[in-house]
């Protein structure tokens, strides 16, 4: 089972685009760029809108800023993870083992899922269309805050193990 | 009451994401030991690259050790390239350790392997 993974991880350290990241480094750093305004897109658009449904700029309504917010952060998040990808393909297996990498993919999950979630929550359009914001849409807009601040944090402590 | 709340949250995520980044990990000295020492071993494990290289180095009474390089491309500079050095190579390193007695890290300033020497930062290495 272990073995395999290693196996798995260690192919996936020799595609020819770990190969190029490691060998030249222009790509690697724009490729580690490219995340950095990828989680950018994530968490100015997903904490904008999360405050909006805490009650911040209340004078500009949901229904206008959520579509918006939550697709450039929902694009975000993709283009995280591929970029994400590109990155942790350099060292694989050194990855796995970091606590902080895996402490960051179990958040980044736990995030995308709350934010799932709260689009299949029959609250939610009532929210969009300028009903009341249920209790548990606040929960699930704090929750992402937190959630996506810490991956960040986690995600800047994967360097210092 | 909520907006307080939040702020507050905010502005505390803010500072620590702060601290953090103010205590450099690899980068810089200040985790490291003023005093310079050598460490002889075998490397374990070799990795030249971003964003970081690294060597892990298994010592004959103190375990294994991980021995932090200069950024890639300082590294390159120095001639510690990929194939210089691979597991199994007796290595010798010159560097400064952590300031923590009980994390087997070290920065290297100066490898030798296989007879030859790099001087991974020339300029901090002590000679006495």
């Amino acid at each position: 089972m272990i073995d395999a993974l290693v196996e798995l991880l260690q192919a996936f350290s020799e595609w020819p685009g770990a190969v190029v990241l490691r060998r030249v480094q222009l790509v690697y750093l724009l490729v580690n760029a490219a995340h950095i305004v990828s989680i950018g897109l994530v968490v100015g658009a997903i904490v904008s809108l999360d405050l909006r449904i805490l009650g911040a700029f209340k004078g500009y309504p949901i229904s206008v800023l959520g579509p918006p917010l939550s697709r450039i952060a929902a694009i975000g998040v993709v283009l995280a993870i591929a970029t994400g990808l590109m990155l942790f393909s350099v060292r694989p297996i050194a990855y796995a083992q970091n606590t902080a990498f895996l402490v960051k993919v179990g958040l980044v999950g736990f995030g995308i899922i709350n934010a799932v979630l709260l689009h299949r929550s029959r609250h939610w359009p009532i929210a969009l269309s300028g009903g009341k914001i249920h209790r548990g849409v606040k929960v699930s807009a704090f929750l992402s805050i937190t959630v996506w601040i810490s991956a960040i944090i986690a995600g800047r402590w994967i360097g210092f193990l | 009451m909520t907006m307080n709340l939040f702020c507050r949250l905010l502005s505390g995520a803010m500072l620590t994401i702060l601290v953090i980044s103010g205590a450099a990990a690899h980068h810089g000295w200040s985790w490291a030991e003023a005093d310079q020492l050598e460490l002889k071993g075998v490397v374990r494990d070799i990795y030249i690259g971003p964003p970081h290289p690294t060597l892990d180095v298994e010592t004959a009474n103190d375990g294994l050790w991980r021995i932090e390089l200069a950024n890639p491309r300082q590294t390159e500079r120095s001639g510690f390239v990929q194939g210089v050095a691979k597991v199994g190579d007796e290595i010798t390193a010159l560097g400064n350790r952590s300031s923590d007695p009980k994390e087997k890290r070290m920065k290297a300033v100066r490898i030798t392997v296989g007879g030859k020497t790099f001087d991974i930062y020339p300029e901090r290495i002590k000679t006495n």
